[in-house]
């Protein structure tokens, strides 16, 4: 298991990006599945960069593994800011047309569509989202 | 070097998206945007070709295109890898999105 944490702003999207970059890409998911976690991830830590914290912000935590049988991609994200779950937001409903689009949600939506399992408890303080994603020997 | 750039001519205007269009950048290519309402533009071309990465604040970008630039445009994606496409899909864009291989003015 490897770790990071830092502040939650967005300062730090860059490097915690790269975080799971370094990561992953040698992990044996292929370009189209890379893109799509990348996507995923990249929702879950800006909502916990615009969301989790007032002025006095706080820390987000990253935690990536790999674990066997079957082999699969552990994600876990943490914040310790207000007690918020991103996956009771309504899907947002894709099949309206374009004028009458919400754009709020997509993000959230499309990890869940990405993700084979995007879980959300809520334990010490702390929200914890943990996401993982299956890997298919090539 | 920014990873967006546009070019209008007539009614068409043309964005060109480079490698990653995400949270640090989709904010400035939706400003760009803004500069496109009023001019009377029938189509906006997002070129992908060398696009290698799109996430919801970037579709949020497109979809201001398609909403706020004028009542008609017809948004295009052009040349974009599969997963890029496939990206499209799984949110319904492909619905109000023109998707193809080439562009022809």
């Amino acid at each position: 298991m490897e770790k990071i944490e830092l502040p939650a702003i967005e300062e730090n999207f860059e490097t915690l990006m790269n975080f799971l970059e370094e990561r992953v890409d040698q992990s044996g998911l292929n370009a189209e599945n890379l893109m799509l976690l990348k996507i995923a991830f990249e929702e879950i830590i800006i909502n916990v960069i615009h969301y989790a914290y007032g002025e006095g912000g706080g820390p987000i935590c990253v935690l990536v593994d790999f674990l066997e049988d079957p082999k699969r991609l552990f994600i876990e994200v943490r914040d310790h800011g207000i007690s918020f779950n991103p996956l009771e937001r309504a899907d947002p409903d894709i099949h309206v047309p374009a004028e009458e689009r919400n754009i709020g949600g997509l993000g959230i939506f499309m990890t869940k569509k990405i993700m084979d399992s995007v879980t959300y408890r809520r334990e010490d303080g702390m929200n914890i989202l943990t996401m993982i994603e299956g890997i298919t020997e090539e | 070097m920014s990873n967006f750039s546009i070019e209008v001519s007539g009614t068409v205007a043309k964005v060109t998206l480079v490698d990653k269009i995400d949270t640090t950048n989709a904010p400035a290519l939706a400003e760009e945007l803004k500069k496109l309402i009023g001019q009377n533009l029938e189509r906006v071309v997002f070129m992908a070709n060398d696009l290698k990465y799109i996430s919801s604040a970037g579709l949020r970008a497109i979809v201001f295109a398609k909403q706020k630039i004028g009542q008609n445009v017809q948004v295009y994606l052009i040349g974009a890898a599969k997963e890029i496409h496939n990206v499209f899909k799984m949110t319904g864009f492909d619905s109000f999105v023109k998707i193809q291989d080439t562009y022809e003015d």
